[in-house]
C-alpha cells in the first residue's frame, strides 16, 4: 500500500456534477443491508490512507467488481461525494495501482487522506461517513 | 437369563465448542441436565424397540432397565470432549443368548439399537426426510439433548457391534436437525391433520397462550400459537417493543385429539417480526475464522460471544432499546450498533480482556472532542449508568469507569 497518494487531488465536482467515490464493504460489515462504521475504519497497514475508488473512472458496480477481482471480498460499496469528505477536512487523491507496484492494475484506486487524524478521531469519522453514505450491494456471481 | 457381570464400556463422546466445558472451569448444571436427557431418550426408545420385537408382551423382561446406565468417564481439559460410558452386562464373545429365540440366536441389545435408532432419527430429520419413528417422549428428550449441540459440534455414539469380534459402530450426529426432531416428536402423537396457520415465538420469549402474555424469556424454545386476530395483534405489540426476537412461522399444522397444536406438516415459511435478530446474527458470526477480513481480522473468542450477548441483552432490557445490529471488529471484538431516535447513533464495542471484558462506547450525539478517548467500561453497572445518562441527556459530561 502506498505511503503517499500517487496522483493529484480529486476535485469535489466534475463540471456540474459532484464527484462520488466508492468504498468497498466487506460482507461481514453488512447486516440486513445496514453497514457498520467499521467499513470506514482504517487498519494499521493503511497508514492513515483510506482506500476508495474514483467514481469518475468506475461505476459503483464496477468498483465492487474490481475489489473482488483482486481476491478480496465485498458485498457492495458505500458511496460518498468528495464534498462530504471535504466537510470533515479530508482530501481525496487519485492513487492508480499498477502491476509493477501493486501486482494489479486499477486506475480507479484513490485514497482519502486521514493521516492528520488521531486514531480516535478517525474512528469517530468512520461513524459520520457511514451515516452519510449511500450503500449499494451487488450479488457475487462467483 | 444367565447371571450377568457388569462393566463399563464407551458409549458416546460429546465434543462441545464455545468454551462451555472448559473456559469457565467446569460443566454448567444446565448442560448436565441436557446430557441426562440422552439416557432417558435411549431408555424410552429401547422399550419401544423391545415392544416392536415382542408385540405379544405387555411388560419388558426382568432386569431390562438395569441393563443401561450412563456414567461420565472423563472430561478432557482443553479438548472440550466429554466421554460417557455405558454400565452394562458383559455378554461374552458369542453375544447374549436369547432364550426365546430358536437355535440359540444372539439376542439384540435394545439399548444399542435404540441409540442407533436415535441417530437415524436425527439423520432423517437433518435430511428433511420427515420420517421419524419412535415414542414421543424419547424424541422430545432427544431433541433436548440435541439442543446442547450447535453448528459443527458433534456427538459420537459408540455402539457395541452385534457381530462378535467386529469393531464397535461409531455414528456421528450434529445439531442441525434438533428443531425438526422436536417438531416431529410433537407430531408423533397420532394427530388429526387439518390446515391451520400458526405463528411461532422463538429465541427469547416463552409465550403463555392461555393468558396471552409473555411468560418467560428464554433462548431456544419455540411455542406455537394460532393465528387469530388477537394473537396477531398481540404479536404485533410484542414486536413493536423492539426487545424481542419473534419469528412468524406459517404452514399447515396438525392438532392432536385435545385440539392442541401438535406440529407442522409440509413446507414452512419463516419471516422475522421487528428488528434484527440478535441471536441469529451471533450464531452467524460464531462461524468467523481468523483471517476473515481478507486475510486479516481476528475471530472473536467463543467466550466473548456469551459475554457480549449478555451485555447487549442487558442494555436492551434495562434501557428499553431495540435489538442492536452486530458486527465483528478486526481485532476480535464485537460491535453492537443502535440507531436511536433523533438520528443518534450508539456503538458499544466489546472486547475480551484477561479478566473479563471491556466495552468502549461511541455515542455520536454527544458533543465531544474528536480526539477524546472513548469511555471504556469493565463493569456492567457502570456501563448501564453511563448509557442511561447519555441517552437521557443530549449533551452531558459523563466519564468511563
Amino acid at each position: 500500500m502506498a505511503t503517499e497518494p500517487r496522483g493529484p487531488e480529486i476535485p469535489a465536482t466534475n463540471g456540474d456534477h459532484p464527484v462520488v467515490v466508492y468504498r468497498a464493504v466487506h460482507p461481514d460489515f453488512v447486516q440486513e443491508g445496514r453497514v457498520t462504521s467499521q467499513a470506514y475504519r482504517l487498519s494499521g497497514a493503511d497508514g492513515g490512507l483510506l482506500s476508495v475508488r474514483d467514481g469518475r473512472v468506475v461505476s459503483a458496480e464496477e468498483a465492487c467488481h474490481r475489489h473482488r477481482a483482486q481476491g478480496r471480498r465485498a458485498a457492495g460499496v458505500a458511496a460518498l461525494q468528495v464534498q462530504d469528505y471535504h466537510g470533515h477536512n479530508v482530501r481525496v487523491f487519485e492513487d492508480p495501482c499498477t502491476v509493477a507496484e501493486d501486482g494489479f492494475d486499477d486506475d480507479s484506486h484513490a485514497l482519502a487522506d486521514l493521516r492528520a487524524l488521531s486514531p480516535t478521531a478517525a474512528g469517530r469519522l468512520g461513524k459520520k461517513l457511514v451515516r452519510a453514505s449511500t450503500v449499494r450491494l451487488f450479488e457475487d456471481a462467483a | 437369563m444367565a447371571e450377568d457381570k457388569f462393566a463399563k464400556r464407551p458409549f458416546m463422546t460429546v465434543t462441545l465448542d464455545k468454551g462451555r466445558f472448559t473456559e469457565e472451569g467446569g460443566i454448567p448444571l444446565a448442560v448436565l441436565g441436557k446430557l441426562a436427557a440422552i439416557e432417558g431418550a435411549v431408555r424410552e426408545m429401547a422399550r419401544h424397540v423391545f415392544f416392536e420385537d415382542h408385540p405379544d408382551k405387555k411388560h419388558v423382561r426382568d432386569g431390562f432397565d438395569e441393563q443401561f446406565r450412563l456414567v461420565i468417564r472423563s472430561l478432557t481439559t482443553g479438548s472440550q470432549s466429554l466421554a460417557i460410558d455405558r454400565w452394562s452386562p458383559i455378554y461374552g464373545e458369542e453375544g447374549k443368548r436369547d432364550d426365546d429365540a430358536p437355535d440359540g440366536a444372539v439376542e439384540q441389545d435394545e439399548y444399542d439399537l435404540a441409540a442407533l435408532r436415535l441417530v437415524e432419527v436425527g439423520e432423517a430429520a437433518r435430511q428433511e426426510d420427515g420420517t421419524v419413528a419412535g415414542p414421543r417422549g424419547s424424541l422430545a428428550k432427544f431433541g433436548r439433548f440435541l439442543s446442547l449441540l450447535e453448528g459443527d459440534e458433534v456427538v459420537d455414539f459408540i455402539v457395541q457391534s452385534q457381530e462378535p469380534g467386529a469393531a464397535p459402530a461409531v455414528r456421528c450426529l450434529d445439531r442441525r436437525a434438533a428443531r425438526r426432531v422436536e417438531l416431529a416428536a410433537a407430531m408423533s402423537a397420532d394427530p388429526k391433520e387439518e390446515p391451520y396457520n400458526a405463528v411461532g415465538v422463538v429465541e427469547r420469549v416463552l409465550f403463555d397462550k392461555r393468558q396471552a402474555r409473555i411468560r418467560k424469556r428464554e433462548t431456544g424454545r419455540c411455542v406455537l400459537v394460532p393465528t387469530t386476530a388477537d394473537s396477531e395483534a398481540l404479536l404485533g405489540d410484542i414486536a413493536s417493543d423492539g426487545r424481542t426476537d419473534l419469528v412468524r412461522v406459517v404452514g399447515t399444522v396438525r392438532r392432536n385429539a385435545d385440539g392442541d397444536l401438535a406440529g407442522f406438516v409440509g413446507d414452512l415459511t419463516f419471516s422475522r417480526i421487528g428488528g434484527p435478530s440478535l441471536a441469529a446474527r451471533l450464531v452467524e458470526l460464531e462461524k468467523l475464522q481468523d483471517g476473515w477480513l481478507d486475510g486479516a481480522g481476528k475471530a472473536p473468542r467463543p467466550v466473548l460471544f456469551r459475554r457480549a450477548a449478555d451485555i447487549a441483552w442487558t442494555i436492551v432490557e434495562r434501557l428499553g432499546l431495540s435489538r442492536p445490529y452486530v458486527y465483528p471488529t478486526p481485532d476480535g471484538g464485537l460491535q453492537f450498533e443502535w440507531d436511536l431516535d433523533g438520528d443518534r447513533g450508539l456503538e458499544v464495542t466489546v472486547r475480551h480482556i484477561r479478566n473479563g471484558w471491556e466495552a468502549a462506547v461511541l455515542a455520536d450525539w454527544l458533543d465531544e472532542d474528536d480526539d477524546a478517548e472513548l469511555p471504556r467500561f469493565t463493569k456492567m453497572p457502570n456501563l448501564l449508568d453511563w448509557l442511561t445518562r447519555a441517552i437521557a441527556v443530549d449533551e452531558d459530561d459523563v466519564d468511563g469507569d
